[in-house]
C-alpha cells in the first residue's frame, strides 16, 4: 500500500498530535495513551473514547499508526488489550508537525508575543 | 464502597448500552475497547477526584460519544462501499420522493397555521433531506448507466450534482438570511441551479432510456427533468398572472406532488433492478 502525501496531513489537529506524541517512545493501548496525554499535560488535555478510538481508526488508514502483533503477558495486563505504535512514516509526520509547530512558536517569540509569558504562567497571569 | 461499585457498573452499562449510536463496522472494531477504557476511567477517577470527578468525566464522554458518533456515521457514509451505495439508492431516491411529496401536501394543500420563519425552516430541512437522498439516487442511477468511457454519462451526472449543490446551498443561504423577499440575483441563481439540475438528470434520463437500464422504469428519470422543469417555467408564469399564493394554485400543487411520485418510482425502477448486472457497453 502507498504511503499518502506527508504534506496533505498537515497540519495535525490537536487530539491527533498529543495522540502521535504519547506513542513516540512506546507502544501503548488505548487508556495508555489516554494516561500518558492527561499526565503529560498535567490534565489540561483529556480525550475520551469516542474522540480517542475515531482518531486511532484514522491514524490506522493513514499508515500513521499500527497495531503491534503481540499480547501482553495475562499475568501483567489484559491480554486483549490492543497495543498500537508509531509507523516510521507516522514517525516522519510527528517529526514535520512538531518542527512546523517549533517554526510557528519561533515567529511569535520574533514578534515578541512570549516575553514574560513564561513568568506569567508562574506567577497564575498576575 | 459498595454503593461506588454500583455505582460504576451502572455507568457501564449505559455506556455499553450508548455505544449503540455508533455505526455498527465501528462498534464491533472499537466497541470493546472503549467500553474498557470507559470503565478503567471511571474508576481512577472516582478515585483521584471523587463523584464530582465522576459526574464530570460522564458528562464529557456522553457528550463526546454524541458528536464523535455523528462524524462516524458521516465518515461511514463517504466511505460506503459502492454496491452498498447501490443498493442503498432505490429505497433512498424512493423515500426522498415520499418526503417530498408529504410535506408539499402538508405545507401547501393544509396550509398550517405556522409564522413564516418556521415554515422557511420547514421547507430548508425538507429540501436538505430529500437532496440527500436524492443525490444518492442520482448516484445509483449514475452506477447503472453503461460502464466505459461515455463522456455524455460523466458530464451529466456532474451537471445535475452541481445544481443539486448549488440550490441546496441556496436553500442553506435562504434559511441563514431568513428573508422573505427574494432578490433578483437570488431568484437567478435559484432557478439557474434547478434548471442545471434538471438538465443534468434529463440527460442521464435520455440514456438510462435508450439502455432500458431501470427495464418498464426506465422512463422515470426523464419524468422526474420533465416535472422538474415544467415547474421552473410555471412558477414564475404563476406569479406574473397574479394567481396569488402556490397554494392557491392548484396545477402547480399537483406538479409537486407529481414530481415527488416519480422520484418514488425511480427509486423503485432502482430498487427493483439493483441485483441485474451492470450495462456493458458492446465492443467496437
Amino acid at each position: 500500500m502507498t504511503e499518502p502525501d506527508l504534506e496533505s496531513l498537515l497540519p495535525l489537529s490537536p487530539s491527533v498530535f498529543h495522540i502521535l506524541l504519547a506513542l513516540a517512545d512506546e507502544e501503548r493501548h488505548g487508556y495508555g495513551i489516554m494516561q500518558e496525554i492527561r499526565l503529560r499535560t498535567d490534565g489540561q488535555v483529556r480525550l475520551v473514547p469516542g474522540t480517542l478510538y475515531g482518531a486511532i481508526k484514522r491514524l490506522l488508514a493513514q499508515q500513521l499508526i499500527e497495531e503491534v502483533d503481540a499480547r501482553p503477558d495475562p499475568a501483567i495486563d489484559d491480554e486483549r488489550r490492543r497495543y498500537y505504535r508509531l509507523t516510521d512514516f507516522g514517525q516522519r509526520v510527528l517529526r514535520a508537525e512538531a518542527a512546523r509547530l517549533a517554526s510557528l512558536v519561533r515567529q511569535a517569540e520574533a514578534k515578541q508575543l512570549l516575553s514574560g509569558w513564561s513568568q506569567s504562567l508562574a506567577t497564575g497571569g498576575e | 464502597m459498595r454503593a461506588t461499585s454500583k455505582l460504576l457498573t451502572l455507568a457501564g452499562r449505559v455506556y455499553r448500552l450508548l455505544l449503540y449510536v455508533y455505526p455498527t463496522p465501528f462498534r464491533r472494531e472499537y466497541g470493546f475497547d472503549m467500553a474498557q477504557v470507559f470503565r478503567a476511567d471511571t474508576h481512577d477517577t472516582l478515585q483521584e477526584c471523587g463523584m464530582a470527578g465522576l459526574i464530570g468525566l460522564c458528562f464529557l464522554t456522553f457528550t463526546d460519544l454524541l458528536k464523535t458518533a455523528f462524524a462516524e456515521h458521516i465518515w461511514e457514509v463517504f466511505h460506503m462501499p459502492m454496491e452498498k451505495l447501490q443498493r442503498l439508492s432505490g429505497p433512498a431516491a424512493a423515500i426522498g420522493g415520499s418526503v417530498w411529496v408529504s410535506s408539499i401536501i402538508w405545507i401547501f394543500g393544509f396550509e398550517p397555521r405556522v409564522n413564516w420563519e418556521i415554515l422557511v425552516s420547514i421547507l430548508v430541512v425538507v429540501f436538505l433531506l430529500s437532496g440527500l437522498l436524492m443525490g444518492m439516487g442520482l448516484g445509483g442511477l449514475y452506477r447503472r448507466l453503461p460502464t466505459g468511457s461515455h463522456p455524455a454519462k460523466r458530464l451529466t451526472f456532474g451537471l445535475s450534482l452541481l445544481g443539486l449543490v448549488l440550490y441546496n446551498a441556496a436553500s442553506i443561504a435562504l434559511f441563514l438570511t431568513m428573508t422573505s423577499r427574494l432578490d433578483e440575483f437570488s431568484l437567478i441563481a435559484i432557478f439557474g441551479s434547478f434548471f442545471a439540475y434538471f438538465l443534468g438528470i434529463a440527460g442521464m434520463g435520455i440514456i438510462a432510456m435508450s439502455g432500458r437500464v431501470l427495464g418498464r422504469w426506465s422512463f422515470t428519470p426523464l419524468a422526474v427533468s420533465a416535472l422538474g422543469l415544467l415547474f421552473i417555467i410555471v412558477v414564475p408564469k404563476t406569479g406574473e398572472a397574479g394567481q396569488g399564493s402556490l397554494a392557491q394554485s392548484l396545477p402547480v400543487l399537483a406538479l409537486l406532488a407529481l414530481y415527488g411520485i416519480s422520484w418514488l418510482l425511480l427509486g423503485v425502477g432502482l430498487w427493483s433492478t439493483h441485483e441485474e448486472p451492470l450495462v456493458r457497453e458492446r465492443p467496437a
